[in-house]
């Protein structure tokens, strides 16, 4: 285990020093000049060449690419270009929101994913599976922001009830979640389909191996066989994917932020690639990646913990 | 001003735009299915607390810095409006009249060098930054002018490009010399951004948080910045009432503005009535006005959009191949597939309302394909095929079709690029393109509107490389000149050149369309002269 973590942070750090190389160069591969779109055509040129030289964008490469990693590991991801905000400041704005959203969207995709797919599993091929089968499906084929749209206009806009836009105040812990029932459900919605599905297919085979045919002939009830045994081992698979689904979900936020106005990372990214804000678009890539990746890393650690027949396959190899 | 970003950040909502427009018309067509084929009503705002004391707004971005040195973006000048003035501003309602706000008296020299200046007396700066002299009236125009060090540069010195200096005769008296006559000083400097009073002290203790927390004479007075989601000025109880001789006193103790980038969460701030009042969506306006709850009102702006042509291209370089060009292309559908209708047709540069330079009598181009026909003859040119590049702002896209048909029927083959913003400046610059779509912003006077075709811009911002002697002097010359009647001519002499040269086919001038409760009484300066007075809003 300790070997396995060890290797497992060597893998993840040289991740991130990749990520940080391509972010070194992103100035680079993206055309558009960012000193324009921040003092606009009618700068002067001093003034332009002065702001040049601010954001040292024409420095050569390796040497920016080297100050930003250099930087980046002392916590100092540059300043914005257009307000010369500290971009780590920004972030710690932006992410808590972001998080919020993702964590809850993750929340109601398991509270409400993983009972759907038992249920499903109860009685494969009944009536009721093939109906949550039918939703579940649709669930994963709905994009997020279109979801998003209907939720909007079906509940703050028709029926008048939850608020729209915005993040709430967050001193006010009913009024924030208000905020985020609706981004989170819009979000959640591809995961509740998805984990609905994948519990039901590992329910289904985990129910057909040897030990609960044992536990069904030592007479011990369906529902019982259902939820202590059977749903601990199909957990696992799903407990693996939680990390790519975090991941995903941080991802898919930047619409959810875009049609729900919440300023969070996904907005940010957004507006700072359409200003070619490189300080804060290097910043805001870097966090979703690192929150990815940390993500993966406990997912990956914590289904090692939950089933102990990943470790003992490692001990005895 | 209307500053820069409308150009430089043209594709800013291309992204969002797509990916919201088409949901949306997805979602609002499942929807829409069941209403017998109404038109969608835009739903009642959902009550909120008797909140008469505070108006909130939506803005289209977010703030990045008051400062009259930066202020990049034309939506934070309807905020610094509320907190800092000039010594004059164009008259609420739109007449295009200057009105004095921190002048008693201003004068400009027969021979157009110098401005006398008179202070209104007692004017107390926000924050307890004490007594407006003219000594800050020297400070704020020589810092905007780049005379003087300043933490943050000016970024817009050419405003004030004829300054020498501005000498102090009194405490609340003094003269703005100038080396030669300008004339933009007038219609654009003064009583825009460059002509911004501040106060020494506050700029030079908060150096480049001055953006962040500006401090003015204005109406109203900074409170804070919450990024992303709102910008808060509340009364300045100490002002002195100058503009209070041209409006009544606003009702407000508090203005927020909110910034919402995308168009489809705007329109829903405004129907569940997060924000009071807001530009909309050209798709969302017949929503809104179909229903009771809103008004919804168009103002015009000076910014202009059109079809241009690369002279500098080898097939385009024969005018008669671009008279063929303009000669083919329907306008008049562009206007009604890209905008809904909701954008006013352009037939030359200067749009009408530019105080000098509207070309009332420029010739009005109707789909001729015969016509056309007869040009490509005379440049013994067939079996054409020519690109289009356009960037995806609002719009565009329509545009390059229709013209795809309407130079099919003369037999060119047009093929059209979507470009990313930058990839397409890139290209627009180097001359790889033919044809292009692009808006450009643009301020009170011609000459920033005149200055993007001249040659000096070629390679820059000047995508059709088109470099014209005459244009390029009479440009030179009008900035000087400072006889309104003579300038005019000037200036439609310039866009008669561009004619005659088949540089462009004008589409539109733009037309900002803003919604709000019809509970609210809401007279709105015409953009063209400024930004919309949000104090002046009532309820």
């Amino acid at each position: 285990m300790a070997q396995y973590l060890l290797k497992r942070l060597v893998m993840t750090f040289a991740v991130v020093l990749l990520i940080l190389l391509f972010l070194a160069v992103l100035p680079h591969v993206i055309p558009g000049d960012p000193v324009e779109n921040i003092l606009g055509p009618r700068a002067t040129e001093d003034r332009i060449l002065q702001v040049r030289q601010e954001m040292g964008i024409d420095d050569p490469i390796l040497v920016q690419a080297g100050n930003f990693i250099w930087n980046a590991f002392q916590g100092d991801l540059g300043r914005d270009f257009a307000t010369n905000r500290p971009v780590t400041a920004m972030l710690a704005q932006a992410v808590p929101h972001t998080m919020a959203l993702a964590f809850a969207a993750l929340a109601l995709a398991v509270l409400l994913g993983i009972p759907f797919g038992v249920l499903a599993a109860t009685k494969p091929d009944s009536l009721l599976d093939r109906i949550t089968s039918v939703i579940s499906v649709s669930f994963i084929t709905m994009p997020s922001y279109v979801m998003g749209l209907f939720l909007l206009l079906l509940f703050p806009i028709a029926l008048g009830i939850l608020p729209a836009t915005g993040t709430g105040d967050l001193s006010d812990p009913l009024d924030y979640l208000s905020h985020l029932i609706l981004p989170a459900s819009a979000l959640a919605i591809t995961w509740v389909g998805y984990f609905a599905r994948l519990v039901r297919s590992s329910m289904l085979e985990v129910v057909g191996s040897n030990y609960i045919r044992v536990a069904r002939a030592y007479g011990i009830r369906e529902r019982a066989i259902h939820y202590r045994y059977a749903l601990k081992n199909a957990l696992v698979p799903t407990v693996a994917i939680l990390g790519v689904a975090l991941g995903n979900l941080l991802g898919g936020s930047v619409f959810i932020e875009l049609i729900f106005n919440r300023p969070g990372l996904g907005n940010l990214a957004l507006e700072a690639i359409n200003a070619r804000n490189y300080p804060v678009l290097r910043g805001s890539i870097l966090m979703v990646a690192l929150l990815f990746v940390v993500a993966n890393l406990a997912a990956d650690l914590s289904y090692r913990f939950l089933d102990p027949r990943i470790r003992v396959e490692e001990t005895t190899k | 001003m209307t500053t820069s970003n409308a150009k430089s950040g043209w594709s800013r909502n291309r992204v969002r735009t797509v990916i919201v427009a088409s949901a949306a018309a997805l979602v609002l067509a499942a929807c829409g299915g069941a209403d017998n084929g109404d038109a969608e009503e835009a739903e009642a705002p959902a009550e909120r607390g008797t909140e008469d004391t505070e108006l909130r707004i939506r803005t289209v971005m977010d703030i990045r810095s008051l400062d009259p040195n930066v202020m990049p973006a034309t939506t934070d000048d309807a905020i610094a409006m509320t907190i800092m003035e000039g010594l004059v501003a164009y008259e609420p309602g739109g007449s295009g009249e200057l009105i004095n706000v921190l002048a008693e008296e201003i004068e400009i020299s027969d021979d157009g060098t110098e401005v006398d200046f008179k202070l209104r007396e007692g004017v107390q700066f926000q924050g307890g930054y004490g007594e407006l002299t003219a000594e800050d009236v020297k400070f704020s125009f020589e810092r905007s002018a780049g005379l003087i060090e300043s933490e943050v540069p000016a970024s817009y010195a050419d405003d004030w490009a004829a300054l020498e200096e501005v000498e102090v005769t009194g405490d609340y008296t003094g003269i703005i010399h100038l080396n030669a006559p300008f004339a933009p000083l007038m219609t654009n400097t003064l009583p825009g951004n460059a002509g911004l009073i501040v106060p020494q002290e506050a700029v030079e203790e908060r150096g480049e948080d001055f953006g962040t927390d500006p401090v003015g004479t204005g109406p109203y007075q900074w409170v804070d910045w919450n990024p992303g989601q709102e910008i808060t000025v509340e009364r300045y109880e100490d002002y002195h009432g100058g503009m209070w001789d041209y409006l009544d006193e606003p009702q407000w103790e508090r203005i927020v503005w909110v910034p919402i980038e995308d168009g489809t969460a705007a329109d829903i701030a405004l129907e569940t009535g997060d924000v009071d009042m807001g530009q909309i969506s050209t798709g969302a306006v017949e929503r809104f006005e179909a229903s009771e709850h809103f008004v919804v009102d168009p103002l015009a702006t000076f910014d202009y959009g059109f079809i241009g042509m690369n002279v500098e291209d080898e097939v385009l370089s024969d005018v008669n191949v671009r008279r063929a060009v303009r000669a083919a292309l329907d306008i008049d559908s562009m206007i009604v597939a890209g905008f809904d209708g909701q954008v006013e047709r352009a037939n030359a540069l200067i749009a009408p309302d530019m105080p000098v330079g509207h070309w009332a009598d420029a010739p009005v181009y109707q789909p001729d394909p015969e016509e056309a026909m007869s040009y490509l003859e005379e440049a013994g040119a067939s079996d054409l095929t020519l690109n289009m590049i356009i960037d995806g702002q609002v719009g565009s896209e329509a545009i390059a079709e229709i013209a795809q048909a309407n130079l099919a029927e003369i037999g060119i083959d047009l093929e059209i690029e979507l470009l990313d913003s930058g990839q397409y400046r890139e290209s627009a610059q180097a001359g790889n393109h033919q044809l292009f779509y692009i808006s450009f912003s643009n301020t009170a006077d011609p000459s920033w509107a005149t200055v993007w075709f001249s040659c000096e811009q070629v390679g820059d911002w000047n995508y059709n490389h088109w470099c014209n002697e005459e244009y390029q002097q009479l440009h030179e010359d009008a900035l000087a000149e400072t006889d309104p009647d003579t300038r005019h001519e000037m200036y439609v002499r310039m866009q008669e050149l561009m004619d005659e040269d088949a540089v462009a086919s004008w589409v539109m001038y733009r037309t900002n369309l803003y919604a709000y409760n019809s509970d609210m009484e809401i007279t709105l300066v015409p953009e063209r002269y400024g930004k919309y007075l949000a104090y002046d809003f009532r309820r």
